[in-house]
């Protein structure tokens, strides 16, 4: 019982270690490696969610907080992806233009939503780029994944 | 006269007539033993045997051929000495399974808990340092405060999932006021009356209706410099969907004013304050010194 007591402890102590070693890790990252993004010169604050209405209907919302009033502001991509058993499988994609609303110039905030028709008993969630930069093209993109509905 | 038959002689019985019975005998013993092995093979064919007859024949084989003295303690030693490397692990099984037959028959012992105890609670410990270098410092409404050297969020706690009626589009108005706004969104809060640094004056206030929230953004400029102050508000603290906030290392500064936790961080030319009220997130952004946003902070409660 002894030796058993023993044994368990030093296991969950070399768990601690090991999972602390990994943050440890993590941290010593050049940042450019780190899943998390820099700071933004373009970017304050942004979010992305998805709410599932009664008829399925999956809208993915996005809402972005300039640094200031930038060349351009909001969402660059949405991928729609479905739960297929233990994966996910993208289902619809939609590119953020000035056109359709989804990216917006000259502006210190900027948010919308797209809507997905959804099937009833399929899982889905989306992954949207965010942007923030002095052009469509010249500035900083940050990844967001929705929860899942 | 045949060798193999019996002499008159000696009344039958001189030396050659000794050799003569005992070949006879011994042709009569293989008879035997052919017989019996005849009926042993019968039976190993299925044929139906005599059992007391079969044991009758056995016990005739063992006159017939005595097995030769054999002493098993002895061999069984003289084995033992000859293979001592390969049964070492076989005498230490006996001696273990013993060990537990033994430990079997004993009344058991309550075990000590204390060990268990300890290791718990030193993994407690440990797992808490691990949380707070990871940067969680509080618990605010339903939220953690988080971050890394780059980003700052509030992360909920609960699973979000809300069915909602179809949300409307989201909407971008003009108010000539924030507190205009907030009016006509039906949102009360006493937390925006604040001293904005000398020479920004009020530019604009956006609007965002979302499904679950609204977002209302207040702009204050000063030349080519903004201030932004930004209030989410939600319908309810189990759909407070937070913002991710661009950082620069090292940590986020909480400052309390009027008992509330104020995350202070830099990011880039910007300093960016944000903080929870209730089901309100609020955030100020822009291009002011780390005390001036305290002293912005602070004049939101002087009211």
């Amino acid at each position: 019982m002894k030796n058993k007591t023993i044994r368990l402890f030093g296991l969950l102590c070399s768990l601690i270690l090991l999972a602390s070693a990994s943050v440890s890790a993590y941290a010593a990252l050049p940042s450019e490696e780190k899943v998390s993004p820099h700071a933004s010169a373009y970017l304050t604050a942004y979010t992305a969610w998805a709410v599932r209405s009664s008829s399925d209907q999956v809208y993915v919302y996005y809402d972005v907080t300039g640094a200031g009033t930038v060349g351009c502001l909001g969402a660059k991509l949405i991928v729609i992806e479905m739960k297929d058993g233990s994966k996910w499988t993208p289902v619809k994609t939609y590119t953020g233009t000035t056109s359709n609303g989804m990216l917006f110039l000259n502006n210190n905030g900027h948010g919308g939503n797209i809507v997905y028709q959804g099937t009833s008993g399929t899982q889905y969630r989306a992954i949207v780029t965010i942007f923030g930069g002095s052009s469509t093209t010249n500035g900083d993109s940050r990844i967001v994944t929705t929860n899942t509905v | 006269m045949s060798e193999n038959g019996r002499s008159r002689r000696n009344g039958g019985f001189d030396e050659d007539s000794a050799q003569i019975q005992e070949h006879q005998k011994k042709q009569d013993e293989e008879a035997q033993l052919e017989k019996i092995w005849k009926e042993l093979e019968n039976s190993e064919e299925g044929i139906e045997i005599d059992p007391e007859k079969f044991l009758r024949d056995m016990a005739i084989l063992d006159d017939l051929i005595p097995l030769p003295d054999f002493d098993l303690s002895a061999s069984w030693q003289e084995f033992k000495e000859t293979h001592h490397n390969l049964l070492e692990g076989l005498d230490s099984a006996d001696q273990q399974s013993s060990a537990f037959a033994s430990e079997e028959e004993r009344p058991k012992r309550k075990r000590s808990m204390k060990p268990v105890r300890v290791a718990l609670v030193v993994v407690m410990i440990l797992a808490m340092l691990l949380m707070a270098s990871c940067g969680i410092i509080e618990y605010i409404i339903k939220a953690i405060a988080n971050w890394s050297d780059d980003v700052f969020r509030y992360e909920v706690t609960q699973e979000l999932n809300v069915e909602v009626p179809d949300p409307e589009n989201t909407e971008v108005g003009a108010y000539v006021s924030l507190e205009d706004a907030l009016e006509a969104y039906g949102v009360t809060t006493e937390y925006v009356g604040i001293q904005y640094p000398e020479g920004f004056t009020y530019k604009k206030v956006q609007v965002w209706e979302y499904s679950d929230s609204v977002k209302l953004m207040a702009t204050y400029a000063h030349n080519e410099e903004e201030i932004i102050f930004t209030i989410w508000h939600y319908k309810d603290s189990t759909s407070l969907e937070l913002q991710t906030a661009e950082k620069m290392p090292p940590d986020a500064e909480c400052y309390v004013s009027k008992g509330i936790s104020h995350y202070i961080m830099d990011n880039t030319a910007m300093v960016t304050a944000t903080w929870i009220v209730d089901t309100e997130m609020y955030l100020l952004a822009g291009g002011v010194s780390s005390v001036e946003m305290k002293r912005m902070i602070d004049s939101i409660y002087e009211g």
